[in-house]
């Protein structure tokens, strides 16, 4: 009787439940993705590039590598106005020259540019297609162009690595070396510029970039980061021919290359593309980061320029500002540099801050605003002319890469002992034509100081001040001389747990 | 007389003869405060024979001698001895044993007594939280447990609560212990779906425990070091929760009917200036209305409870179930949870009790009502802040009685709080089956089947008539639309299956064995979708639910998400315990855990314990009674990290694009607990003071930590899950104590208390890893706490304040320790963490007569709580276009001085809070007879009716989820929920 019980009973339970907990592998899959893995050779090439293309959005913000390079600068300041963009001291540090390793911004840029290195790699090392791989090889140097051009060392990752091992790091100059030679390899196989659209690598981007390079080839390559620097007469011939190699003419107005359909800018040699609606980056930061709450577009009352700065435009510059009747109706107030009373739209109404005084920016401006000012000091701009159809998700692509500073890239090589039929003279004229002013003096002083009147707030300025000497000297709201080590950004913190990382000098 | 004495005497020795010779069969009742008791023990003294009560209670004992003493015995309660005196029929009425080591305490796979754990083990049953209005069944453990430390993220009905067993033992989240119901480990995760971000911050779910209904609840059992939860292995570490839920233990039905309801009130002292004190403040921008924030969004909440239970049972069967409704209104409008629970469990025995099945079901379906409340608000703030920050003078309403609109960044609060609507309903089932086979008298064969199935929809809505700038908007067609509704569905589907198979045997009164070994498989399915639609019609009211009329829907785009992961984990256990010379006991355990969420190369790691317990002295007369030594040594683990971790994971976000790439590690492994424990269980002075002192380390390694993406470039930009070196080092202390001061037939009074001092270090530490988001105007990407190496996990990291200069602007120091201002200051290490040093509870209970009283408090000391409400919206600056406190308008700060986080919010965390007080009265007598009553009790239950505390903002009890880089915060307060203080009144009948 009771073994018939123990039977039954094992026929009823136990038996019964086996095969529906039988031992599992417990391997793990990814259920709602992919596993990208090239191991197992399914990595999607041509997703992973247009992620790295995506990557370029990036540099549409405000922050990171856009307020390195214009913010660390004569050009920007970021002022904490009483409670607002405080945001930890952030702003002033960027421009006050006092950033560490551990700042937020240096971080950021740090991992945008080095992990879209990596999306360009998984299509370069996993057997993309042979024209995916050439804009994948030009979009990686892109990218190391900056890693280069802001930290110097540049970690790098070879086809077969590892990947829980730590990435191998070149020296500043090993890298300029190689993504020099990556993009000669290859220039003369990438496609031809599209009209209408430069937001695809082409040759003349990386001709321009190649320019880029061998003009900069001297501070990379410079056994102290901060100099002097000595321009070599072959590099300049390169940036010379370089540019001349480029298939492209200026825009007849220069504002054609900052309105809503600047893509039919015959100018701009490559971009971050935007769709009005449907998908882009944060252009509308080039609005807002400036415009006051109660203007149209609707701001976050941030960023202004420096008197200094601004006085270096003449009255006449039509690089200073540009207005026409639907700006007015739209907006009330010109694009470009904005300074004292501001208007609704209409242009008629004048504005008043939210503490009811009058909204009138200030030449003057500090660090941390103060009293009745908090709110409107500072001279405001906006670099590009704000979509009204989508003032959130604009039509305007973000310029990279224009003609205008590819010549001025070779007015600087000839005038740095390249040789030329054409002469530094005429090409200033030619810049100074368009914006209807007398050219500046045809040497690197008048160089410099046009290329600043000429690229402002185009993400340029850290470059070239470097480049001429200017960077670390003092400056309007910088009153003392920076220490040499800020010509480079730190390694970040974390990043030196790769330990062939080495903290940059000073740091 | 002296006839009458010597007749007397004559008489008294015949009796006394004849029943020395006379035995007689004696049969009874045993029944204890709630009906009869089956399964008690009778036993005749001084003899082995003996009998247990049936189902009903009864029992027969034959030839029982006419002067015999019987000794009544039931687990938990208080053993008595009755003399028979020569009657054949007995009731007896066992009353509860408060001696905590007489105890049966369930641990895992199996009970113990207490008197022989080797573990740390602490059992709440639940004669001490039943009647105890509460949302779940965390907070009736809240200061009932030594090192048990139960904090809820705000005042909100059901908020999510962070629950620690001896404190942290992991820097990421997934700190909380493992909870297993009736045998079933659930996972960690969250049950209903946080909320959508509209552009002021999204908010936190809220707890998963919610779903189970703390009066269905027998025991809660916490065990606390590695003797006890190795034998949950890789997810012992944390500590782990045995919820065991009510039986029926009677044949007779049973009927309890429990009903309260109760008043919930703004408890805090905290209060922005009154339209008052705001005119009089310099500067004010008197708009010539009236205005108070109380009125605006605050509410008196009307909470009601309804249980009703029954139980039954025949000579093989029992069964329970149990219906709970429970309506909570929140003291901030629109918001409350609505809560329904079914309970129904059964025991069968088939073929002569050979086979047990008992199959189990809690169902709970749970409405949440919440506001636009949000833990990441940004500077336009959510509806308690908006609230906060309207001017007193201004008028909420026009004279038209339409909204008075200020700015599109300067919301009218009550116009915020009409105008969003967010309702989240989940429905969760926990069915279970555990089937016991007999083999032989000393070896069964266990299997548990479970299934966990929930699914939770979250609906949220803005209406397109309130402008909140830069959010909540589309464009279309050129015009811009406003209004937003989110729709968010979570679901999940978890399988367990345990085979076990346990051996237990007396060799010798010498040397007994227990034996447990099994294997276990569980499968956690996790999907989740959700649907925003932005910018709609002005006129359109219902969005949530015709999400169609969108901007998104016109131009085909309508920003959906889907989600789905799966994580399996496997493991093989085994448990041995010995008990030599009923005096040593020796355990020692070995598990080894499996889980598909590890890198490829370490999918399996062992954990093991081992414990001893050396009794010096028991059951003892006198001041010293019992006396028992335990130590334990241990690896347990922690697996509570996200799926798809370790793989080289990307999805596709576009058409053309990928997004969310994992950073791949084929190497990750278990993140392990090392610890050691000594305690002390103690009976003193004629067992009425017991007590038990502990002291535990913990060394946590392979910490599983998600490495910025700045360390592992070129990579994707994204966390990578590595097992970092350094060490998470605990030590803690703690004491609990239980006294019978009175204990009399009349009168009884009690007085319990626990401790426990805690404190952590990180160790060989290689990172500086900035947690705790700050939040608000001019904050981003402000921090208040790292993770440094030597020093406590979340140490408070910012600029110290020293005072305001004479221009009022804020004076901080430099790297030296020099006094400068604001853009020469730099960040240190202030030695101050949100981590209580010390928590208590103390309890005590009275009664008298039909009269009851308990009344417990608990409190935590030693922590700062980073006040980021007041940083966000308290500062010179503000005002007079919004208001603030009257310490900060009276301050000297000048108006341009920026609110840089600085340990000018840190404060002072410590609080001692009176969390409960219960007055009672207990009916009986012939009005109950007649009414088939068999007991009722009447009570008035008391929440939150004191706090003492020197914390400004609203509460201190308070963890706003400011997770960072995955690192979970602590001691964050921003515009929290305020805390309620709730008064109920309740009756309790049995019939």
């Amino acid at each position: 009787m009771k073994k018939n019980n123990l039977l039954k009973v094992f026929l009823l339970s136990g038996l019964v439940f086996v095969g529906a907990s039988s031992c599992t592998n417990l391997e793990e899959r990814a259920l709602d993705g992919t596993i990208q893995s090239g191991s197992s050779g399914t990595v999607d090439t041509h997703a992973f590039l247009n992620t790295a293309y995506n990557g370029l959005r990036s540099f549409q913000d405000q922050g990171n590598m856009y307020a390195l390079s214009e913010m660390s600068t004569d050009a920007m300041v970021g002022p904490t106005r009483g409670g607002d963009w405080d945001d930890n001291g952030a702003w002033r540090q960027i421009h006050a020259h006092t950033w560490n390793a551990v700042h937020v911004h240096v971080r950021d840029t740090w991992n945008i540019l080095l992990s879209n290195v990596y999306n360009c790699n998984q299509v370069i090392y996993n057997n993309g297609s042979a024209a995916d791989v050439l804009e994948a090889r030009f979009l990686r140097a892109f990218y190391y162009y900056h890693v280069i051009d802001f930290f110097g060392q540049v970690p790098h990752r070879e086809k077969g690595s590892d990947v829980n091992a730590d990435a191998e790091v070149w020296t500043r100059s090993e890298a300029t070396d190689f993504v020099i030679s990556e993009l000669e390899a290859i220039v003369n196989s990438l496609p031809n510029r599209i009209a209408n659209d430069a937001s695809v690598a082409n040759k003349d981007a990386a001709r321009f970039l190649l320019a880029k390079l061998y003009l900069n080839k001297a501070v990379y390559t410079a056994a102290n980061p901060a100099g002097p620097y000595t321009f070599a007469q072959a590099d300049m011939n390169k940036v010379i021919s370089y540019v001349d190699a480029i298939s492209s003419n200026l825009a007849s107005d220069y504002w054609d290359n900052f309105k809503p359909t600047n893509n039919t800018s015959p100018e701009i040699l490559f971009s971050s593309k935007n769709v009005r609606s449907t998908s882009g980056g944060g252009l509308q930061s080039r609005w807002r980061m400036c415009q006051h709450y109660n203007q149209t577009p609707g701001g976050w009352n941030g960023f202004s320029t420096l008197s200094e700065y601004y006085d270096r435009f003449s009255s006449a510059d039509k690089r200073r500002n540009y207005t026409d009747a639907s700006i007015v109706t739209n907006f009330g107030n010109p694009v470009g540099f904005q300074v004292g009373q501001q208007f609704a739209p209409g242009g008629v109404t004048p504005l008043k801050d939210r503490n009811e005084n009058p909204l009138s920016f200030t030449r003057e401006v500090t660090l941390i605003t103060t009293g009745n000012a908090i709110e409107t000091a500072g001279i405001r701009a906006e670099k590009y002319i704000p979509d009204a159809a989508d003032l959130g998700t604009p039509e305007n692509d973000l310029a990279l890469f224009r003609y205008s500073d590819a010549l001025l890239m070779k007015a600087e090589a000839i005038a740095r002992g390249g040789s030329s039929s054409a002469t530094v003279a005429s090409i200033m004229s030619t810049i100074a034509t368009r914006a209807g002013v007398s050219a500046a003096t045809a040497d690197l002083p008048g160089i410099y100081a046009e290329r600043g009147r000429e690229l402002w707030w185009e993400g340029w300025r850290r470059n070239d001040m470097i480049r001429f000497g200017k960077y670390l000297e003092a400056r309007q709201l910088k009153t003392s001389v920076s220490d040499a080590k800020y010509v480079l950004l730190p390694i970040p913190s974390a990043a030196l747990l790769n330990p062939k990382l080495k903290q940059n000098d000073g740091y | 007389m002296k006839n009458s004495l010597l007749k007397g005497l004559m008489v008294f020795l015949t009796m006394l003869c004849t029943s020395l010779t006379y035995s007689q069969d004696v049969s009874g009742t045993v029944s204890d405060a709630s009906g009869p008791l089956p399964g008690a023990s009778v036993l005749v003294k001084g003899t082995t024979k003996g009998a247990q009560t049936d189902f009903d209670g009864k029992f027969t004992i034959k030839n029982v001698g006419s002067n015999a003493v019987l000794v009544f015995s039931y687990i938990g309660l208080k053993s008595q001895e009755v003399n028979v005196a020569g009657r054949s029929n007995i009731k007896v009425t066992l009353k509860e044993d408060s001696a905590e080591l007489k105890e049966v305490v369930v641990i895992g796979y199996g009970s113990v007594k207490k008197k022989d754990a080797t573990g740390a083990v602490d059992q709440l049953n639940s004669k001490k939280f039943d009647n105890v209005a509460a949302t779940s069944p965390a907070d009736v453990l809240r200061g009932k447990v030594a090192g048990v430390q139960i904090t809820s993220a705000s005042g909100e009905p059901g908020a999510a609560t962070a629950i620690r067993v001896r404190g942290n033992t992991s820097l990421r989240s997934g700190n909380g212990p493992l909870i297993v119901v009736d045998g079933v480990p659930l996972d960690g995760g969250d049950s209903s779906a946080g909320g959508a971000d509209s552009g002021l911050g999204s908010s936190s779910a809220k707890s998963p425990l919610n779903f189970i209904n703390q009066n269905d609840i027998e025991s809660m059992s916490v065990l606390k070091d590695a003797s006890s939860t190795a034998i949950y292995g890789a997810r012992g570490a944390n500590g782990v929760i045995i919820i065991t839920t009510k039986k029926s233990k009677s044949k007779q039905p049973q009927l309890n009917l429990s009903t309260s309801v109760g008043i919930s009130t703004y408890s805090s002292k905290f209060d922005v200036m009154s339209k008052e004190q705001y005119v009089a403040t310099p500067g004010s921008l008197n708009k010539g209305g009236s205005y108070n924030w109380k009125d605006a969004i605050l509410q008196t909440g009307v909470t009601r409870n309804y249980d009703l239970s029954y139980a039954t049972g025949t000579d093989n069967s029992s069964t329970r179930i149990s219906f709970g409704a429970n309506n909570t209104e929140g003291i901030v409008k629109n918001t409350g949870m609505d809560k329904y629970t079914l309970s129904i469990s059964n025991s069968t025995d088939f073929f002569d009790g050979t086979l047990k099945i008992e199959p189990k079901i809690l169902y709970s379906a749970i409405k949440d009502n919440t506001t636009l409340l949000s833990d990441k608000a940004g500077y336009i703030g959510n509806v308690v802040a908006s609230a906060l920050y309207w001017n007193p003078t201004r008028a909420i309403y026009n004279t038209d009685r339409s909204y008075n609109v200020v700015a599109d960044d300067y919301l009218n609060p009550v116009q915020l709080l009409n105008s969003y609507q967010d309702y989240t309903n989940t429905s969760k089932l926990l069915a279970s089956i555990n089937t016991t086979v007999k083999l032989n008298s000393h070896l069964k064969y266990n299997f548990l089947l479970a299934f966990e199935n929930s699914n939770s929809t979250r609906k949220s809505q803005l209406l397109p008539t309130i402008q909140i700038k830069d959010a909540a908007r589309a464009t279309f067609d050129g015009t811009e639309y406003y209004g937003q509704a989110d729709i968010n569905n979570l679901n999940k589907f978890n399988k367990t299956f345990e085979h076990t198979l346990t051996y237990n045997k007396e060799f010798s009164p010498n040397f007994t064995l227990d034996l447990v070994g099994g294997f276990s498989y569980y499968d956690y399915n996790f999907d989740s979708n959700s649907i925003t639609g932005k910018g709609f019609n002005p006129n359109q009211t219902n969005l949530i639910d015709d999400i169609q009329g969108s901007v998104g829907y016109l131009s085909g785009k309508f920003g959906p998400t889907s989600h789905r992961n799966e994580q399996e984990l496997q493991s093989y256990f085994g448990r041995a315990t010995a008990n030599l010379y009923q005096k040593f006991i020796l355990n020692a355990t070995l598990r080894r855990d499996g889980s598909s969420k590890l890198g490829a190369n370490n999918k399996y790691e062992n954990f093991y314990s081992v414990g001893a317990a050396y009794k010096v002295i028991e059951a003892k007369e006198g001041l010293v009674n019992d006396l028992k030594l335990r130590g334990s040594y241990g690896l347990t683990g922690n697996q509570e990290f996200a799926p798809n971790s370790a793989i080289a994971y990307a999805n596709y976000i576009s058409p053309k694009g990928l997004g969310n790439q994992v950073s791949p590690n084929s190497d990750l492994k278990w993140e392990t607990t090392l610890s050691s424990g000594l305690g002390v269980d103690f009976t003193l002075l004629n067992n009425r003071l017991t007590g038990s002192v502990d002291y535990f380390m913990k060394d946590t390694k392979n910490l599983i930590f998600a490495k910025a993406a700045e360390s592992t470039q070129v990579a994707p930009a994204a966390l990578k899950y590595v097992n970092l070196p350094g060490t998470l080092q605990s030590k803690g202390f703690e004491v609990s104590l239980a006294y019978k001061v009175i204990d009399s037939k009349d009168l009884t009074w009690d007085v319990s208390a626990n401790a426990a001092f805690l404190t952590n270090k990180l160790v060989d530490f290689p990172l500086f890893v900035p947690v705790a988001e700050v939040n608000g105007q001019g904050l981003t990407g402000a921090t208040a706490q790292a993770l440094v190496n030597g020093q406590p996990a979340y140490s408070y990291y910012m600029y110290d304040f020293k005072g305001y200069d004479s221009n009022g602007a804020s004076i901080y120091t430099d790297a030296a320790g020099n006094n400068v201002g604001l853009g020469n200051a730099v960040p240190k290490l202030v030695d101050k963490q949100p981590l209580p040093k010390l928590n208590l509870g103390f309890n005590t209970s009275v009664s008298y007569k039909k009269f009851d009283a308990a009344v417990s408090f608990y409190g935590a000391f030693g922590n700062y709580i980073y006040n980021n409400t007041s940083n966000a919206l308290f500062y010179k600056g503000a005002f007079p276009v919004r208001n603030i406190t009257a310490d900060v308008a009276n301050s000297v700060q000048a108006n341009s001085d920026p609110n840089s986080p600085s340990t000018k919010y840190l404060e002072k965390g410590d609080f001692l809070r009176m969390g409960n007080l219960t007055l009672g009265y207990t009916f009986s007598g012939a009005l109950l007879d007649k009414a088939k009553i068999k007991s009722a009790r009447l009570f008035l239950n008391g929440q939150n009716l004191l706090l003492f505390t020197n914390y400004s903002g609203f509460d201190p009890e308070v963890n706003v989820n400011k997770t960072f880089n995955g690192v979970p915060s602590a001691g964050m307060d921003y515009i929290a929920y305020p805390k309620a203080k709730t008064i109920s009144v309740g009756l309790n009948v049995n019939f």
